[in-house]
């Protein structure tokens, strides 16, 4: 406005007088000339200037009369100088102009006036990112947010959860709005470029109007607009390259080595079967390299002299062996060589990304247009991303009372994916056989190329050995350089008469060539809105935004080797469209009272809408393998399909915003919302919040204390909702097959027709400050507390189904988050900037349905639990979401080598574990007695003695019934007299009656089964057998203690450079990638790498090792246990940026206002408990046949025009 | 202005009027509501159509590709073989038959583990099937007229069929490898369409006798549903299957007069006639097509096929997209070894003298060649095609064949008469249909018995028949022996009396959500009580 009105006075400037000002503004920040600022002259309305690209300005013809300048810009502090002819002035930032404003739910405040807890990340910090969907961006950098992943695919996004963890069943991502509308596209869809701000929401207090889907925590991404000013056209390249980010284990990397290792097992085995130690060396060297089942390798890739073993009697590889082995199959050679997998696997990928824009404003109207392309290169063939994005977006004032505006972008993309990612043992994930393939197998096969003379025959030398010229790769008929696929038969891939036991009949590496997954798409985005101003104060905002994404996606599988060979080919396409729309209807009034009670009054309506609609077909028999259209196949698999999902959900809701003086200020909102995902009698649900806030600063008595610029004390309660499972959970679900023609249905899901809301009640208190204008930062407490939570409860198996969903359960989520901004250095020439962040997190689970503890824990400790188990980690009243669960290991039986774990003998042989409603859960025969004497375990014991001498019977209860003789009977066969008709007996006869719990109990109100009468409970021991082993609670939890980021930024001389951590402290993770390097071999598991550790193994002569005996076939060796829990802390570089700006008095020549190099690394370098663990990979363990982060580099230039 | 508020207010109202109307979402997927289902006329229908479908359903258990033994009953059929000890991968890739924990003692038997899991759920899949028919119709009702009492018929029959493998597998017999003592004549719980949600989760095993009497109250129910309505097709159980299910329910509980007399009836009532030597070397249709002979079966359809978990693509070795073209299914040597050259069945397989018979396959002569001895060529791809499944593995599965029905009339007959009777019937089937040569005189009974077995283990190698009469006869199940064709040292054990595994362990979700099964009342876990290779001649040595 400024600016503008400037422009007008420069225009109308009439004069005659000759006094010529002329002068340069720059910036007290950075020293910079600041470009637009405007000069009047005080009191001549019609006189003044603007600064030019330099910073520098000249005003003609100013009257002596004038003695002062005004200058102005905005964000700047205005400023008032005595006219010279030469005026030289420093501007100072603004604080007031420039305080940051909090993106909140349907609309903005400034940040001193927010009540809630929030979080930005601007586009600043995002500029060296280099990700693909930008909420990867978000690790590190802000307090309580965090991010996990198990695909380091470009284009992959990672997990988020913020301030933990809402829910054990029901979806846990918080909800992303773009501009203001829930976006439930691909987030790697949105230019990372586009990006003003991510806002991330955490309490109730700025998240209670999404209160439908608020409950995880919401994401608010801000695409950006044009600021006032003269047009800025940006323009960014950069270009590098991605590596594998993800360490490689210390595995065994010499096939030597690797054999001795494979055979000193076998050998140990064949002795402790006891044989003698020659016959044990002999037999496992007649089995080394034969099937697994009897100890095999399947292949030898060494030449052995004749008559020789490749293992001495010292367990060491035969000298005179030599690394190479020719096969002979049907009169051909083939040579058979290890080699490394990873190094033929991986590849370093190209990445390239291009973004241009412009941006323009002016009081009236603004304008934003960019367009982006990104082509990122994964780190394996077969997987990329390309992507174009476009976008417009503009605002215009168009009467005083209307305001309108568009956005709208624009993606196209083409990706290229890999399958199976995290499969320890599938035949189609790359990284199974990369990070995990013993180093003594070929990924080729290969021919021996022998020297011949002209008649073809071949050159011997002297010694009569032929002459060998070389070992190329094998090249079938179709002129494919063949891989391994180690099935031992030529024409399927493999080398002949050799068959890998690691993963055999697979070639990934090959298939991936050969094969393709692709997505093809293009999605676009739109959105309208309007403002009405009615009154002043009073204003209607009605808006829609819609996201379209069409993709489509092709699977080919060759017709040349691999599971789908002999189709000849195959080919599937499939269409997804992805399609929602959200409409917004808000009133907004705005009015003080009195002086100082200014409020916001705001009522609203939301309604949003998601459908998926999928197409599919597949056909086989194609042409060529260059084939890529179902019409280039010839016969239907019949496999067409299509269907189509919906879902939506309405919103009414309003709130008021107060504050007084601008000191205190409160605010209140209610939501009222539907989701479909409930049936119609229970999809409402109501959500609120309240939240206060206290400006200390702006007291009275604050006013002497200068160095406190802010101090904020703050708090919000409310609640929000979580609707995130699937469809129609609350109905009976039955699928629709082909039966000979016919439609037959079968049940395939159980409802649960009063399913509902589960709420969330987050409790948030913290304190905000500014000190010395130098530290910022906040502290804040914050408690979530889960209530009706969506379970999925299981059911025993014979129901014919295994769950269903209900609304039970307690949990809360609380801790302690710190934000730290220093300001080190602030000159003119060098700006010194430190953040860092720490989060405390405390997971607990308080309540849980009788009905979900379907069985008990223990810890070591002797503690016992009730709940139930969900793979590696308990359920369990007292513990958290992610409490490990596991057989507890007991180190090393010294004696025999074999691996212990603890076992409660007491489980097993205590009387009767009573669960919750005094029900039995488990009996058996046979106890302790109440001298802690063990009685028996015959059968015929059916009672054992209690404290009090007396004999309790074991016998599980039943119900007396009448049977078809007429006589009253037990399910023991016992007869009674009709006085028991329809009475609870035990084994004996005892009398229970059923009571209002459903217990059951005596005349004296015993329970049935009462636990406390008997010596129960806990006796650990230790076990050689796993079966055996009792799963224990670890009170270990994957949840760390604290996490967060930390980071610095330095500006000098023209120089920039930023690096941003992320870590982790604390905390347990499963590593399975290290207890499958650990095992020795077996029957059904060889071929696999060990890890050096393994070397430390038991043995007779060291008894006292940690690491188990080395054993072919001990199968449990290095099963699943506590053993594996290793530490999850880490330390991460997130990113590492230098750039240098060139000054702007050489590039302004060439009409560039700024032209910044740089470089900038990405995932640069990891720590962890141990080389190649990844605790980022997530809660349930980490795993190296994931798709590793990937480490970025790139090089890179700016130029702002 | 004025008006303009008047006008934009309207609007806005108008708006929020337009948009105020959540919108009940329709399914419209593979997946139906009851809703659906309910408003339509033929639901009943549908539900029992429902049920052979299910049967075949690749991945019926997870509904997305976990493990590849889930394959609804084809499953059974090839775990019950493997269990024998008759079915090894030959293969040189062995290591992809994920049956083998069937055959051998490695890992994966414990109650937390998939295998275990898959019977379980796949048989109480079965049930609930059975059930929603069950509970939607009420027999008694005598306005019902004989279509929906007959489709209520199949139901039943199906839920005693799916109890009845329950109680096979599941009932403990006594071994010498693993203690049992305490869980004899338990069975499995019981859960009809009545059956609450508070008693799933309290149901005890229920004991032998009471578990027989629920099937056979079922069977008596289903015998007089059918009585007056002929299912269309033998995709469905009919009222011969029927008196073929009580034959082997009370051979099950050794009630060997009953047996047989059902057995015989149900032969009558059928019609049907043992597959003729023609028939079982088809190269199109052999066992892959129903015949005169079978008495029930259910089929694939493309539509619901998946590439990997079908019946053709594990248990022909011709096919090449399964995983039988790796595994190389085949028979145990030493079963082979006692089937006499003159007997049509031998040419089912490869013998080690490749000039004995003339075999044909779908395939090329070299791939005859490189086959292993002892390979299958008992099921065959339909019309020999051993590229497409979706046409090569489109095939009926056999469920009951009349010939189990002769096999049993000759066991139950030699014991509840005498072993010469039994013996002459034996003699009868095997000259009439398999072995013009066949004439043995057994006497003792349970050498009698044991050569019924070794009959049925060959003819139905493949498709499981025979593992219900040999846990019942428990003979000792030898794997290594000199020449065995057992893949590795694991298949290499040899066991005294019965393996160990024949009894099935339930899986850990229904110990933790049955509060009336303890883990002390599981079947134990069988892994590692026998250890191969056991010596030639010996057995392994019993723990118990």
């Amino acid at each position: 406005m400024t600016l503008l009105a400037c422009f007008l006075m420069v225009a109308g400037v009439v004069t005659a007088q000759n006094q010529k000002v002329t002068g340069v503004v720059t910036s007290a920040t950075d020293g910079e000339p600041v470009i637009g600022a405007s000069v009047a002259v005080k009191g001549i309305a019609t006189l003044g200037a603007i600064t030019d690209l330099d910073g520098k300005f000249e005003i003609s013809g100013v009257p002596s009369t004038a003695k002062t300048l005004v200058i102005s810009y905005v964000g700047m502090e205005t400023k008032e100088v005595a006219i010279r002819p030469y005026v030289k002035v420093e501007l100072e930032e603004d604080a007031e102009a420039l305080e940051e404003v909090i993106v909140q739910a349907f609309g903005t405040a400034k940040k001193s006036a927010f009540t809630g807890s929030a979080a930005v990340v601007n586009a600043e910090k995002l500029a060296d990112v280099q990700t693909a969907a930008v909420t990867n961006a978000l690790a590190g950098k802000v307090a309580g947010v965090q991010l996990t992943s198990s695909n380091g695919a470009p284009g992959a996004k990672s997990t988020i959860r913020i301030r933990g963890f809402s829910s054990i069943n029901a979806g846990q991502d918080p909800l992303i709005i773009v501009d203001g509308a829930p976006y439930d596209g691909d987030i790697s869809n949105i230019n990372t470029a586009d990006i003003e701000s991510m806002t991330v929401l955490k309490d109730a207090a700025s998240n209670a109007l999404y209160g439908a889907r608020g409950a995880n925590g919401v994401i608010m991404i801000t695409t950006k607009q044009a600021k006032s000013g003269d047009a800025v056209v940006t323009f960014d390249a950069k270009y590098g390259q991605n590596t594998r980010a993800l360490q490689q284990y210390n595995v065994i990397t010499d096939p030597a080595q690797y054999y001795e290792m494979h055979y000193a097992a076998v050998n140990n085995y064949n002795i402790a079967q006891g044989m003698s130690a020659g016959a044990a060396w002999q037999k496992a060297n007649n089995n080394l390299f034969g099937d697994q089942g009897s100890g095999g390798l399947g292949y030898n890739v060494y030449t052995i002299p004749e008559g020789q073993y490749l293992i001495g009697q010292n367990g060491k590889l035969n000298p005179n062996a030599t690394l190479g082995h020719i096969v002979t199959s049907n009169g051909q050679d083939f040579w058979a060589i290890p080699d490394d997998w990873a190094n033929v696997g991986y590849r370093t990928g190209n990445r390239q990304e291009y973004n241009a824009s412009v941006a323009s404003a002016n009081e009236k109207s603004s304008f934003f247009a960019s367009l982006g392309y990104l082509n990122n290169e994964g780190i394996t063939e077969g997987s990329d991303l390309n992507r174009l994005t476009g976008r417009l977006r503009a605002e215009y004032q168009a009467k005083k009372w209307m305001k309108v505006g568009g956005n709208m972008s624009f993606t196209k993309f083409k990706s290229h994916f890999l399958n199976n990612n995290g499969s320890e043992t599938s035949s189609g994930n790359i990284w199974a056989f990369t990070s995990q393939m013993a180093p003594i197998y070929p990924i080729y096969v290969r021919t021996v190329d022998y020297a011949r003379d002209k008649d073809g025959k071949i050159i011997k030398d002297a010694s009569g050995k032929p002459v060998i010229n070389g070992y190329p790769i094998y090249v079938d008929a179709n002129g494919h350089q063949v891989m391994d696929y180690g099935n031992g038969v030529l024409d399927d891939g493999g080398t002949p008469g050799m068959s890998r036991p690691f993963i055999s009949d697979a070639n990934p590496i090959m298939d991936n060539r050969l094969n393709m997954n692709e997505n093809e798409g293009n999605a676009n985005t739109g959105s309208g809105f309007m403002d009405i101003t009615f009154a002043p104060g009073l204003v209607l905002t009605v808006n829609g935004t819609y996201a379209l994404d069409e993709t489509r996606g092709k699977y080919y599988y060759n017709p040349f080797y691999g599971q789908f060979d002999t189709t000849g080919g195959t080919i599937e396409v499939y269409h997804t469209r992805s399609y929602s729309y959200n409409l917004q209807q808000l009133l907004n009034y705005t009015f003080t009272l009195g002086k100082y009670n200014n409020f916001n009054l705001m009522a609203g309506h939301e309604y949003y809408q998601s459908r998926y609609y999928e197409l599919y077909a597949t056909k086989h028999q194609m042409f060529s393998g260059s084939d890529r259209e179902l019409n280039r196949a010839v016969v239907d698999n019949a496999g067409a399909g299509s269907y189509n999902s919906m879902y939506n959900n309405e919103g009414y809701f309003g709130r008021i915003q107060y504050d007084y003086d601008g000191r205190y200020f409160g605010s209140a909102s209610i939501r009222r919302d539907a989701s479909s995902r409930f049936d119609p009698q229970y999809q409402w649900g109501t959500f609120w919040s309240v939240g206060g806030a206290w400006l200390i600063n702006k007291e009275a008595f604050m006013q002497g204390v200068n160095w406190v610029d802010e101090l904020k004390l703050k708090a919000s309660i409310g609640s929000q909702g979580n609707d995130n499972i699937s469809n129609f959970l609350f109905t009976d679900r039955y699928s629709i097959s082909n039966s000979d023609g016919k439609v037959g249905v079968a049940f395939s899901g159980k409802g649960t027709r009063d399913i509902t809301w589960e709420t969330n009640t987050n409790f948030n208190a913290g304190v905000e400050f500014s000190l010395f204008k130098r530290l910022s930062g906040g502290i804040e407490y914050f408690k979530r507390n889960t209530t009706n939570m969506l379970y999925s409860f299981s059911v025993a198996p014979s129901a014919g189904y295994t769950s269903y969903w209900d609304n039970v359960g307690d949990m809360y989520n609380s801790g302690v988050e710190l934000e730290l901004n220093l300001n080190l250095i602030r000159t003119k020439k060098v700006q010194w900037d430190i953040f860092a962040n720490a989060t405390t997190l405390k997971n607990k689970i308080t309540y849980l349905d009788e009905a979900k503890k379907t069985t008990h824990f223990w810890d070591l400790d002797g503690n016992k639990y009730f709940g139930y188990s969900s793979g590696n980690n308990a359920i369990t009243e007292g513990q958290g979401l992610y409490s490990w669960y596991m057989a507890a290991s007991a180190g090393v039986d010294q004696k025999t080598g074999e691996a212990l774990w603890y076992y409660n003998k007491a489980i097993y042989e205590n009387y009767a574990n009573q669960i919750g409603d005094g029900s039995v859960k488990e009996a058996v025969y046979a106890l302790w007695d109440g001298s802690g004497n063990y009685v028996s375990d015959d059968e015929e014991v059916k009672f054992a003695v209690g404290a009090d001498g007396n004999k309790i019977v074991l016998t599980q209860i039943s119900e007396v019934k009448k049977n078809n003789d007429g006589q009253y009977v037990d399910s023991y066969g016992n007869v009674y007299d009709e006085s028991f008709k329809g009475a609870f007996v035990d084994g004996w006869g005892n009398k229970y009656s059923k009571n209002d719990n459903g217990a059951y109990v005596d005349a004296n109100g015993t329970k049935f089964g009462d636990t406390s009468k008997f010596q129960t409970g806990h006796s650990v021991e230790t076990t050689a057998k796993y079966s055996e082993a009792t799963y224990y609670i670890a009170n270990k939890s994957a949840i760390p203690d604290v996490y967060g980021g930390f980071g610095t930024s330095l500006q000098a001389y023209g120089f920039d450079f930023s690096v941003n951590f992320s870590y982790q402290i604390g905390g347990w993770g499963y590593d399975g990638t290290y207890a499958r390097f650990m095992a020795p071999p077996t029957g059904s598991n060889a071929g696999y790498n060990f890890h050096v550790d393994a070397l430390q193994a038991w043995t007779k002569d060291n008894p006292s090792q940690t690491v188990p005996r080395w054993q072919y076939g001990d199968i449990n060796s290095s099963s699943t246990s506590t053993r594996f829990l290793t530490k999850a802390s880490y330390l991460n570089i997130e990113n590492i940026a230098l750039g240098y700006t060139l000054p702007a008095r050489w590039t302004r020549k060439a009409l560039i206002n700024s032209a910044r190099f740089y470089v900038t690394a990405d995932n640069l370098w990891y720590w962890s408990a141990r080389q190649g663990f990844d605790p980022r990979q997530g809660y349930t363990g980490s795993n190296a046949t994931n798709y590793s982060p990937m480490r970025s580099v790139s090089g890179g230039v700016t130029l702002k025009f | 202005m004025k008006n303009i508020t008047k006008i934009f207010t309207l609007l806005a109202l108008a708006g929020m009027a337009f948009a105020s109307c959540i919108e009940e979402p329709v399914l419209q997927s593979s997946t139906a509501t009851a809703e659906q289902i309910g408003a339509s006329s033929s639901a009943l229908e549908a539900s029992v159509a429902g049920i052979p479908a299910q049967m075949s359903k690749g991945y019926l258990v997870y509904g997305e590709q976990n493990d590849e033994t889930d394959m609804a009953y084809p499953a059974l059929m090839i775990a019950q073989t493997e269990l024998l000890g008759d079915m090894f991968p030959l293969g040189s890739n062995s290591g992809y038959d994920w049956y083998r924990s069937y055959n051998t003692f490695e890992s994966g038997t414990g109650y937390q583990y998939v295998r275990t899991y898959i019977p379980w759920r796949t048989l109480y899949m079965f049930v609930k099937s059975a059930n929603d028919v069950i509970g939607a119709v009420n027999v008694n009702d005598s306005t019902l007229n004989n279509d929906v009492k007959g489709l209520a018929g199949i139901a039943y029959a199906s839920r005693a069929h799916a109890y009845y493998l329950l109680g096979v597998f599941y009932e403990p017999e006594d071994n010498i490898y693993t203690d049992v003592k305490s869980l004899l004549g338990l069975t499995v719980p019981i859960v009809t369409p009545e059956t609450t949600g508070d008693e799933i989760k309290n149901n005890p095993r229920a004991k032998h006798a009471d578990l027989v009497k629920f099937i056979l109250d079922d069977l008596d129910i289903a015998q007089e549903c059918l009585s007056k309505y002929k299912p269309e097709s033998k995709y469905y159980p009919d009222s011969a299957v029927v008196l073929g299910l009580k034959a082997k329910v009370y051979m099950w509980d050794k009630q060997y007069d009953k047996a047989a007399e059902y057995a015989r009836r149900a032969i009558n009532a059928s019609g049907a006639t043992p597959l003729t030597a023609a028939e079982l070397t088809d190269l199109n249709t052999g066992f892959n097509t129903i015949k005169k002979a079978w008495m029930w079966a259910f089929k694939y359809s493309p539509e619901n096929m998946e590439n990997l978990a079908n019946f053709t693509g594990w248990v022909s070795g011709e096919a090449d997209w399964g995983y039988a073209s790796l595994t190389c299914p085949g028979i145990n040597a030493n079963l082979y070894a006692k089937i006499s050259d003159t007997d049509y069945r031998k040419k089912l397989w490869l013998d080690p003298d490749r000039s004995k018979f003339k075999y044909e396959t779908c395939r090329d002569q070299a791939f005859l060649d490189a086959a292993p001895d002892y390979f299958s060529l008992k099921f065959r791809c339909v019309g020999g095609d051993y590229k497409d499944y979706t046409v090569g593995g489109a095939c009926d599965v056999p469920v009951m064949r009349v010939e189990e029905m002769y096999l049993l009339e000759a066991e139950a007959v030699g014991l509840s008469k005498s072993v010469g009777e039994g013996m002459a019937l034996l003699n009868t089937f095997m000259k009439t249909y398999r072995d013009p040569e066949y004439n043995k005189n057994i006497t003792d009974q349970r050498e009698f018995q044991l050569e019924v077995l070794t009959q049925e283990r060959i003819e139905f190698w493949g498709e499981g028949n025979a593992f219900p009469n040999a846990k019942r006869i428990k003979p000792d199940v030898i794997q290594n022996y000199e020449g065995t064709n057992a893949p590795n040292d694991n298949f290499k054990i040899n066991c005294k009396g019965m393996k160990p595994n024949w009894n099935f362990v339930i899986p850990r979700t229904e110990i933790e959500n049955n509060n009336a099964i303890s883990k002390a009342q599981n079947n134990p876990d069988p892994a590692k009580t026998v250890v191969g290779p056991t010596p030639e001649g010996t057995f392994a040595p019993g723990n118990n």
